[in-house]
């Protein structure tokens, strides 16, 4: 199953990452932090006319992580605010193309949760229980090491 | 006598797994180590043959198996020169760190407790926990970056008097190993009690309680070649005859009456509940496993692989070692910029296990400066082409990766 993990497409994205970087005038950011390995994620969004009008990323992650932070920033990037609410893990894992295990699972998925905590805070909504429970499902393996995820996300104004 | 790692090696049935088509190379052994089928014969054969509950009832099996968990708790003793009554069965060392935390900040009155930087967090979580309920202070000896503690540093925390410090005989980031002996004294001399984190030393190193003069030691049977789920917890006799059990039940006591009861004797009146027989006869068995090898070869046998090792990670480029752990067989590394999880990923891809991550030591991650580390280690099974087969993975990793 891990034999792949460390395919093409994940280490183009992860040696070259698009949208990385800290974005002047976001409208909203998320932060997300695996403190099982220190992997360490913030998204920046621009939203425009009910839309993404940019995103970027900053932070420090393994491989699996960084790729799919980079991926997933060029997923949304243009889509509406129904449409980039709608992505989800499935998503994530397709764009990757890799079924990781439990562990890497939460790699895999920490950006997800930094983007809908960015997103999340410029709707000024709550996330529903299910959505909240896709993202929060990779932590639930990893109790063990980590304790709890510490994640926050706020409007700029 | 010859070291014949190939005999060894036949010893445990584990190390013929495969992991995606390749033979594993088991370096991850500062997390737990392997069964030799001598641990697992032991605890079998105590199944078939003697199970019954210790120190309960007359009959000829409970008394076979009350004689074969106290003839275990005397090879402890002896393994680690204690007397069989200061040694306390637990789950595991974190259990009994627990309990010497309770132990200092509660009967004993330690009012301030003097830790650290380089614990593990089974040697933080339980002081806070304890302190708080006892409305007790908590300072922390500062580590040099070379992975050390400084006397000095420790002479100026003990000077604010603390009550009991607790510390770790050798770290399980970095391998490097604590003059407990120093230490123990310093803190008597300062009047506080002594309880040391010997999870990582005891498995390589002779150790002696009596001589080092600590008040609590703790250590764990699976870090040593025995079996999940038993701990030990030395308190030194004084302090056993004195200390009341945190926890209370069937087998901890003299006699009960509903206005009170009177506890047995130590250990066990710090017992209550049936005990893990089994695990304590894997533990001596482990025990004998190990002399039978014998301490001091192993010491040696594990301080070449480690020189081995590094060197060759030295001749990759780019890898930085933290601390020095040729004692406990502990390689803790970075590798440039690269994240230490994809180090330990391809790594495992080729059958290498390692462990990354902060190893529950976010407190001494933060003075290392890093997020996470790669970490290597070796125990007496383990072999130079092992060794080898980590720098090739680490080299690997850095070309897939760059």
């Amino acid at each position: 199953m891990n034999e792949d993990m460390y395919r093409e497409n994940i280490l183009d994205h992860y040696k070259l990452p698009h949208h990385r970087g800290k974005m002047a005038k976001a409208s909203c950011s998320g932060h997300a932090i695996n403190p099982f390995c220190g992997d360490d994620i913030t998204f920046y969004l621009k939203m425009e006319k009910g839309a993404v009008a940019d995103v970027s990323f900053e932070g420090h992650a393994c491989a699996i992580c960084t790729a799919s932070a980079s991926m997933l920033t060029d997923e949304v990037k243009g889509k509406s605010e129904a449409k980039a609410r709608a992505i989800g893990k499935e998503r994530v894992l397709e764009m990757l193309g890799i079924a990781p295990g439990p562990t890497r699972l939460k790699c895999a998925l920490l950006p997800l949760k930094a983007f809908k905590l960015a997103l999340y805070s410029h709707l000024g909504k709550k996330m529903g229980e299910k959505e909240k429970r896709e993202i929060d499902e990779a932590d639930e393996n990893n109790a063990e090491e980590a304790g709890k995820d510490s994640a926050s996300g706020k409007v700029s104004k | 006598m010859a070291f014949d790692v190939d005999a060894i090696r036949d010893d445990f049935p584990i190390l013929a797994r495969m992991v995606n088509g390749k033979r594993i190379a088991y370096l991850d052994n500062a997390a737990t180590t392997q069964k030799p089928a001598a641990v697992l014969d032991a605890m079998r054969e105590y199944y078939e043959n003697s199970n019954a509950n210790a120190h309960r009832g007359g009959n000829a099996l409970a008394e076979e198996a009350t004689e074969i968990y106290e003839n275990a708790r005397k090879k402890v003793a002896r393994f680690v020169g204690a007397a069989p009554s200061e040694i306390v069965f637990t789950r595991n060392t974190t259990e009994a760190l627990n309990f010497a935390a309770r132990f200092c900040a509660g009967q004993l009155g330690a009012k301030r407790i003097l830790l650290t930087e380089m614990e593990h967090h089974s040697n933080i979580v339980n002081w806070q926990l304890a302190a708080k309920s006892a409305g007790a202070s908590i300072g922390h000896v500062k580590m040099r970056s070379y992975g050390k503690l400084c006397n000095e540093d420790v002479e100026k925390q003990l000077e604010k008097r603390p009550g009991a410090f607790s510390f770790t005989h050798a770290s399980n980031v970095l391998g490097t190993v604590n003059d407990a002996d120093a230490l123990c004294k310093m803190a008597r001399e300062a009047g506080a009690f002594s309880v040391v984190d010997g999870a990582q030393s005891v498995p390589h190193m002779k150790v002696d309680v009596h001589e080092m003069g600590c008040d609590f030691f703790a250590f764990s049977a699976h870090k040593m070649l025995g079996p999940t789920g038993l701990g030990v917890l030395y308190v030194k006799k004084e302090l056993a005859d004195k200390l009341e059990p945190i926890f209370g039940g069937g087998g901890a006591i003299e006699s009960v009456m509903l206005s009170g009861t009177t506890f047995a004797r130590a250990p066990q009146k710090f017992e209550p509940g049936t005990q893990d027989v089994a695990g304590a006869v894997g533990l001596a068995a482990a025990i004998e496993y190990l002399e039978k090898v014998g301490m001091g070869a192993i010491e040696k046998r594990v301080e070449g692989l480690h020189k081995a090792c590094i060197a060759g990670l030295k001749e990759v480029g780019g890898v930085h070692v933290h601390g020095n752990g040729e004692k406990t067989g502990i390689i803790s590394f970075n590798v440039g910029r690269l994240h230490a999880h994809d180090i330990a990923q391809i790594a495992s891809d080729d059958g290498v296990m390692l462990r990354a991550g902060h190893h529950c030591c976010q407190p001494l991650m933060k003075v290392l400066g890093a997020s996470a580390t790669a970490r290597a280690s070796f125990y007496l099974y383990n072999t130079e082409e092992e060794a080898q087969r980590l720098v090739t993975s680490v080299k690997r990793a850095k070309k897939v990766l760059s």
